[in-house]
């Protein structure tokens, strides 16, 4: 197990916070007075209790009048206070998960090593961990609130009775004293109970994610076996969680009948002397409670503030450099009416593409990629020219897959030069994308959503009929009853291996790249549907289509404009 | 709108509670204890103004107050305690009810798995129960605690003056009323938000899991566009909600506000009337505002409830779900492989259109059998429904001369071993991951053995860890090493009837050679489907059938349908060869 790491969620908090004041501007003005309006209503109270027994003649039904505003007011102030909260509490999410998708999908560099091995622990990076940091920013708006409260009620209190004040504030110093002294083993026990969830999480998706393999295997019992010892040891660490969480809580609570013990136990000599009066005691109750909600706030503050440094450090490491600063910068996130209308893009025909758009040869030299302590590819040289299908065979282990997704900028590599034309490609995962590279990976993901959206996934749809007919899916859709507005179930269960493959060939071949990476077409499809594919690919405009393969197929081989054999992450001679 | 079964869903945490119910019943003990002790405040701030008023002694006041401190701070610590064991209580419940789930869900069949990906069971499973552990563990408690509250304030408030306690019980009432009221109408509410929040974590998970896609084909915009239409969703539904719950919740804090000072005009007009002393006028403010005060409490917790509540109904509502695969009864296959049968067999995947149309056809025990076809002609389908992964729609299935039907699925599917194309490694050791954690019997050196047989000896040796290194997925393995692990697994399972589904796809052809070599040692003795592209994987088989468009249009001995110059096999060898023969 990895040891804790945090960042500043502090830090991660206020810019958030800064991206958009004024929701959280609103929040805070409504929290104030929710929590202040107290101290004016146990004035008021006081002021009532002071006219018994016997009264001076003050107007008592004016002073019940008072205090019913105030006191029914915070209430009605707390109603939009918390439609309006939830809003900014979604705010608070979204900044992050933005940041975080937005870099892994498009941003330079390849994003091995900063997310996650399983996607399921990848989506609690975005659910939990983005919750714990919108924790840190609601607990900041009841910290100033109940700080500002406890602030001006000490003041009243030392007003009136310095030996009261002091009793009440007394206990407050206490517990946070104790509290301090907790923070290390609190931090132990969430971090434990946050990795457990994680496996927890990861276990189930990656059990459903398999379901198929399971079911075929009867392996539902032993599925069942490991996911029931995951729980118990999770229960475990989040039992040590949740009741230490406790323990901080309960110590803040405690202060306000604490401190007004105090109070009454030392403030005895002068009330028995007559110097405080019965309005006096009543007040103290009130602001009692009132100013207690410090601490209690406090525990909170610190606990979530912590928790918040732990998930601060995981969403930045979902970040180029695991930068946290990445994670939480502005970022419009169009809650209110949602996202403007995708902006398709358009297309540059591959007749009138010109300058780096334009492929004339891809040259690779030296290339090195090391991953996991091994050498995967040990320098290689590689040459690709305009209209060549080039295909790269090997056994398997050979870094064939390797080789393609390093020169995609999928996997990081250590060593060797990448040139598109004469320009030095520096940053391939953000260079080598449509129009100029389109890749279809050995085991294609599709998305839950129609057929139409999964192959374009954005892309402007006037090339889709081309693209499906090049792919050979036409006749597959003319057999669904919905066609292209088929809903792919995840992972695109619903379709034939075949289909998922030739799905997968439109979606590349709709972006009419400069440079088709193909990494094994063959292994779901029979001899003549994929020779029917390539047929497809090299109809029509086959001039402009560049392809880097890789395939074991003799008749691929064989229609290759040059084949390069790798072996152990060299070419072979 | 109205909840449309509300007892479904609370019988279901009743059912979970109730063995639980001694543990329950001694906290719930404890808990009236701790409850009952802070009664005890107010009466003791009412004693020491009457006291002071009274002109009694510093020492005998300050005994009132310290006395005060000691009931608090020991309500305070028994409060603890109770945390302590309901803590422990809540995740026995909720673990016990996530087993369940987690087995139903595996029980479920692969349609059902179509429509519902492994994020959203994430959530299901695990997420939801989330919110019923709390709710068990926190909730119950503290609203419980809080109704011996209010009872006691009730009780006590009646002994000081029974008119003021009248009006903090109309207050409580009507404030609970309130609370009610709104929670039926807000759960709706809370049902759509959290269903736009498993929509939004299950896009994620996808979009996740296909970064690579994603990247490389640029459509990196557009799984940022379905995170920012689902983040609104979410937006416009957590607010619908909070405006439903939480606006009950302001409603009756207005409520216990205006009640409190309600009391404070009833007490004040009686002392002033010389009817009330002034300490239980302040005794009686107390009191009304302790049943407004722990409010917030209660407030929470019913925010948690209603998410329990919401959480439950899924979780019933999962658990109500029926597998279209209704499980057999008989478990008397006999030892040895079996045969296969299908009887007019059509299946369509439930999309409208026939993958297979009126299949027949019968293959014996101990004989190996290809299928070959065009992509999309139905060959994955065949091995599927032998495995029962989907019931036919229309004819019968036999394994064995028994309907398939009619066997546990437990006890068919330990019969069969499949390999697909499909590489699926988990996150877990070299060892759960061949033995698919514990299902396959085989001690180490079996696994091992099986690992040297389909050539992954010299990655296994590569591995620091051996049998328990932990594979991290995809990253270690090669699609073609993941292929030859499935290969290994079966080996290990050893069963009556194979079925390998273009198992070798991703190999390059020296791996395939020696692995067909390993699969000679396999398919001996047993009943064999190979389903292949590559006909030369072919070359072992007994018989030959041919599907075209979900027909069969050809069944019969593989060498006679070879030699036969008009059949469709011997079309297919032509062809294939004349493609193979270029380069070798």
């Amino acid at each position: 197990m990895s040891t804790p790491q945090t960042a500043s969620s502090a830090r991660f908090a206020w810019r958030i916070l800064k991206a958009d004041p004024i929701t959280w501007g609103i929040s805070l003005t409504m929290w104030v007075a929710f929590f202040s309006l107290p101290l004016p209503a146990g004035l008021v109270l006081r002021a009532i209790l002071d006219q018994l027994p016997d009264g001076d003649g003050a107007p008592l039904g004016v002073l019940f009048a008072i205090l019913l505003g105030f006191e029914v007011g915070r209430w009605i102030i707390l109603f939009p206070a918390i439609v309006q909260w939830h809003g900014a509490w979604v705010f608070w999410h979204t900044v992050p998960r933005v940041n975080a998708l937005r870099s892994l999908v498009s941003d330079p560099g390849p994003t091995t090593g900063r997310l996650p091995g399983s996607s399921g622990e990848a989506v609690s990076r975005f659910r939990d961990d983005a919750r714990d940091v919108a924790e840190v920013l609601d607990v900041w708006l009841d910290l100033i609130a109940a700080g500002i409260t406890t602030g001006a009620g000490v003041v009243v209190l030392y007003l009136i009775s310095p030996v009261a004040a002091t009793a009440i504030v007394a206990p407050i110093l206490l517990v946070l004293a104790i509290g301090h002294l907790l923070a290390a083993r609190l931090r132990e026990w969430r971090w434990a109970e946050r990795e457990a969830t994680a496996g927890v999480a990861a276990f189930i998706g990656d059990a459903f994610g398999a379901i198929a393999t399971v079911k075929v295997a009867a392996a539902e019992p032993a599925i069942l076996a490991r996911f029931a010892r995951l729980g118990s040891t999770r229960a475990e660490a989040a039992r040590s969680d949740q009741v230490g969480t406790q323990l901080a809580q309960t110590l803040g609570g405690i202060t306000a009948n604490a401190g007004l013990g105090l109070a009454l136990v030392l403030i005895a000599p002068a009330m028995s002397k007559g110097d405080l009066s019965i309005g006096d005691i009543g007040l103290f109750t009130t602001y009692a409670t009132a100013v207690s909600s410090l601490p209690r706030v406090t525990a909170r503050w610190s606990t979530f503030q912590r928790q918040g440094d732990v998930s601060a450090a995981r969403l930045g490491r979902l970040l180029p450099d695991h930068d946290p600063d990445q994670a939480s910068a502005a970022t419009p996130t169009w809650l209110r009416g949602g996202p403007p209308p995708f902006p398709t893009l358009t297309p540059s025909s591959p007749a009138t593409r010109t300058g780096s758009e334009r492929l004339a040869a891809l040259r690779i030299r030296d290339l090195r990629v090391r991953l996991d302590d091994t050498d995967q590819l040990d320098g290689v040289d590689l040459e690709v020219r305009r209209g060549q299908f080039v295909v790269i065979t090997g056994p398997v282990g050979a870094g064939k897959s390797v080789l393609l997704r390093a020169l995609l900028g999928l996997v990081p590599h250590q060593g060797g030069t990448i040139w598109w034309n004469d320009e030095e490609v520096v940053d391939p995962a953000t260079f080598l994308v449509p129009p100029r590279a389109a890749y279809l990976p050995q085991v294609p993901r599709l998305f839950s959503e129609s057929l139409q959206d999964t192959v374009l996934l954005g892309h402007d749809p006037a090339g889709l009929q081309a693209a499906l007919a090049r792919a050979r899916l036409v006749e597959d859709l003319d057999d669904m009853p919905h066609g292209l507005d088929t809903t792919v179930g995840p992972k695109g269960v619903r379709l034939s291996g075949g289909q998922i493959q030739r799905t997968a060939a439109a979606r590349a071949l709709v972006r009419a790249p400069e440079l088709l990476v193909v990494d094994d077409l063959s292994s779901a499809l029979d001899v003549a549907t994929e020779a029917e594919i390539w047929d497809g690919l090299f109809a029509e405009d086959a001039a402009e289509l560049t392809v880097l393969a890789v395939s074991h197929r003799p008749r691929v081989l064989e229609r290759a404009h040059q084949v390069i054999e790798l072996r152990s992450g060299r070419r072979a001679v | 709108m109205h909840p449309p079964d509300p007892p479904a869903d609370s019988r279901l945490l009743i059912q979970y509670l109730r063995p639980e119910r001694r543990p329950l019943t001694a906290l719930l003990g404890l808990l009236v204890v701790a409850m009952i002790l802070p009664l005890a405040g107010p009466l003791l701030i009412g004693a020491f103004v009457d006291a002071a008023l009274d002109g009694e002694s510093a020492s005998q006041l300050a005994a009132l107050g310290g006395l005060f401190l000691l009931t608090t701070l020991t309500g305070d610590a028994l409060q603890l305690v109770v945390t302590w064991f309901s803590v422990r209580l809540a995740w026995r419940v909720g673990n016990r009810l996530r087993v369940d789930l987690c087995r139903h869900a595996l029980g479920l069949d692969l349609d059902w798995h179509g429509d519902h990906s492994a994020g959203q069971l994430i959530e299901r499973i695990d997420g939801d129960i989330d919110a019923v552990t709390r709710f068990a563990s926190t909730a119950v408690l503290q609203l419980a605690g809080n109704t011996i509250l209010v009872a006691g304030v009730l009780v006590i408030s009646a002994v000081i003056d029974w008119r003021a306690s009248i009006l903090i019980a109309i207050t409580v009432a009507v404030a609970v009323a309130v609370l009610v009221r709104m929670r039926r109408v807000a759960v709706p509410f809370y049902d759509e938000e959290r269903e736009v929040q498993s929509h939004l974590y299950g896009d994620l998970e996808e979009r996740l899991g296909g970064l690579e896609d994603i990247r490389a084909n640029g459509a990196g915009p557009w799984a940022v566009q379905k995170l920012h239409e689902h983040s609104a969703a979410w937006w416009r539904t957590a607010r619908r909600a909070a405006a439903r719950g939480d606006g009950g919740l302001t409603l009756a804090g207005g409520v216990f506000a205006a009640g409190s000072v309600a009391v404070l005009g009833l007490s004040t007009w009686q002392c002033r009337q010389g009817e009330l002393s002034v300490g239980s006028v302040l005794a009686l403010l107390r009191f009304s505002q302790m049943v407004s005060d722990p409010l917030w409490r209660v407030a929470e917790q019913l925010a948690e409830a209603q998410k329990a509540i919401a959480g439950t109904r899924r979780a019933a509502r999962l658990l109500a779900e029926e597998s279209a695969l209704p499980d057999g009864h008989r478990d008397d296959l006999p030892a040895g492989p079996p045969s296969i049968e299908f009887d007019g067999v059509s299946f369509g995947y439930g999309t409208g259109t026939d993958v297979l149309r009126d299949v027949s056809f019968e293959l014996h025990a101990g004989t190996a059998l290809g299928v070959v076809g065009r992509t999309g002609s139905g060959k994955t389908t065949i091995g599927r429904l032998v495995a029962r992964l989907w019931d036919t729609e229309s004819g019968t299935v036999s394994v064995g001369g028994t309907d398939v039907r009619d066997l546990t699925l437990e006890g068919l599917r330990r019969r069969i071993g499949i390999v697909t194309q499909e590489v699926e490694v988990f996150r877990a050791s070299v060892r759960d991951n061949l033995t698919v954690f514990g299902t396959l019997a085989g001690d180490d050196a079996a696994v091992i053995g099986a690992l040297r047989t389909v050539g992954l000896g010299d990655w296994f040796d590569s591995l620091d860890g051996g049998l328990d290194q932990h594979l991290e997925g995809d990253t270690e393995l090669s699609a073609g090493e993941g292929q030859l692990l499935a290969f290994a697994r079966l080996l290990l399972a050893d069963p009556g009837v194979v079925i390998l589904d273009e198992a070798s796809s991703r190999l390059d052809p020296d791996t395939e050679a020696r692995l067909i070599a390993a699969t000679d040692r396999l398919l001996a003795g047993r009943t064999a489907i190979i389903i292949a592209h590559r006909l030369s994987t072919l070359d072992r088989v007994d018989e030959i059938l041919v599907l075209d468009h979900g027909r069969l249009v050809e069944h019969g001995d593989r060498a006679r349908l070879a030699a036969e110059p008009t059949s469709r096999f011997h079309h297919l060898l032509a062809t294939s060869r004349a493609a193979q023969e270029v380069v070798r």
